[in-house]
């Protein structure tokens, strides 16, 4: 009895720390995110220039040539919120009112879909485009595949510094259209993958269940390589939400996963919406094999998966960046992109599905821990209710 | 037989669950 005691005062002690640690880490990235903006901004804007001042909203910077030929006219400074989090340009316009250049002050997009657009030289074909320009994606734009959420978000923050400067420098009557509501084909797939698994899960119907896995596979994996991730959590804890008239799709997987776990108290994502979680499945139903391990191993394993969502938020929450916490290998999987390190845990865990039935979401993965987590707050709040009731 | 068996399946079962794990903390390191 007293042994017991002693584990759960233990267990409640590490729960304080780890709460506490979070809340620390999530002040001391607060207070860093503003000077390191401030410091980048001068350090790429300067360069030796000579720069006045001649708006602070938007902010806009006035330069002359620094020799004959060379660029002179107006840097202004625009932000917007990207895939990860808000990110900040710099516009370079030449005096006769055309782009000459986009300089990235800061961003916290996900490397690779990063890497993606300057390898596709997404940037480049701002060069020489007018400043009355719509700037409108997949229309006088191009988006970058399995990177297009960055695409638009760069795009808005460009056309709303070249509208700026053509409205007050050039005097020239640029209006800003009210973006519409984006909700095509992507959007409503998602919905109807939600709403059959939902079906699927009231009336146990398993073919139902396995019809969405496979659909959620392609779509959601191979197609959109739109996994959810500790990064979608990450944002939004952090503050970062992407505007919902351009980002339905965002709302829809990562609010609509979470709202669903609070009011239904399932785990619909995990339960077949999950395009890894999905591959796994197949894996060990290819193999029939799902190793029991000792109750040593166990003991030890239990608290695996929380230790690392507990490790990847406080990167998360230190340096104000969600891809640094994304150490899942989804990304890699289906967009064939990813850091060195995360070639090598590919093949573990595609290895372990073999062997264990859904090995990283058992063992790994962060997204099933904040879901679940998600399930038990709730169930918390109706004992708490119930208790009130109770005593009224 | 039996428990060899089951010796060398959990042997096999901690080898990819450890070395998952300390790719993952190798990953953090690194990104770091």
């Amino acid at each position: 009895m007293k042994q017991i005691r002693k584990k759960s005062t233990f267990k409640k002690i590490i729960r304080a720390l780890a709460f506490l640690s979070l809340a620390a880490a999530y002040v001391i990235g607060f207070f860093n995110t503003d000077r390191e903006t401030l410091r980048i901004l001068e350090e790429k804007i300067s360069g030796g220039r000579e720069l006045t001042k001649i708006s602070d909203n938007p902010l806009i910077y006035e330069t002359p040539a620094l020799r004959e030929g060379s660029f002179s006219g107006y840097y202004v400074i625009t932000g917007t919120q990207g895939w990860g989090g808000p990110l900040r340009i710099a516009t370079a316009i030449n005096k006769q009112g055309f782009v000459q250049d986009v300089l990235v002050l800061s961003h916290k997009e996900t490397p690779s879909f990063f890497n993606k657009l300057q390898r596709k030289d997404f940037f480049i074909q701002f060069k020489e485009k007018s400043i009355a320009s719509p700037f409108l994606p997949k229309e006088t734009i191009d988006t970058i595949t399995q990177a297009t959420i960055s695409s638009e978000a760069f795009t808005k923050a460009i056309r709303m510094g070249s509208h700026s400067i053509a409205n007050k420098i050039f005097n020239l009557n640029v209006l800003e259209k009210k973006p519409e509501w984006k909700f095509g084909i992507n959007e409503i797939l998602l919905l109807g993958l939600f709403l059959i698994l939902l079906t699927a899960l009231i009336i146990k119907n398993k073919l139902l269940r396995y019809f969405t896995m496979a659909a959620a596979f392609v779509f959601l994996g191979f197609h959109l390589n739109s996994s959810l991730s500790i990064a979608h959590f990450g944002s939004l804890l952090l503050g970062f939400f992407p505007p919902i008239r351009i980002h339905t799709f965002w709302w829809i997987l990562v609010v609509g996963t979470l709202m669903t776990a609070f009011l239904l108290k399932r785990n619909l994502y995990c339960y077949g919406l999950c395009p890894f979680g999905n591959l796994q499945e197949l894996n060990s139903r290819i193999s029939g094999i799902n190793i029991r391990l000792s109750s040593r191993i166990l003991k030890i394993t239990k608290y695996m998966s929380r230790f690392l969502t507990w490790l990847a938020l406080i990167l998360i929450f230190l340096t104000t960046k969600p891809f640094m916490g994304a150490y899942e290998p989804f990304p890699v999987l289906f967009g064939l992109e990813g850091i060195e390190i995360q070639w090598f845990i590919l093949p573990f865990v595609i290895l372990g599905s073999f062997v264990f039935t859904r090995f990283f979401c058992r063992f790994f993965c962060p997204v099933g821990v904040i879901l679940n987590l998600t399930i038990k707050g709730r169930r918390k709040l109706d004992k708490f209710v119930r208790n009130i009731v109770k005593l009224e | 037989m039996t428990k060899l068996k089951y010796f060398l399946k959990n042997i096999v079962g901690l080898v990819l669950i450890a070395g998952t794990f300390i790719l993952i903390l190798i990953y953090f390191y690194k990104i770091l």
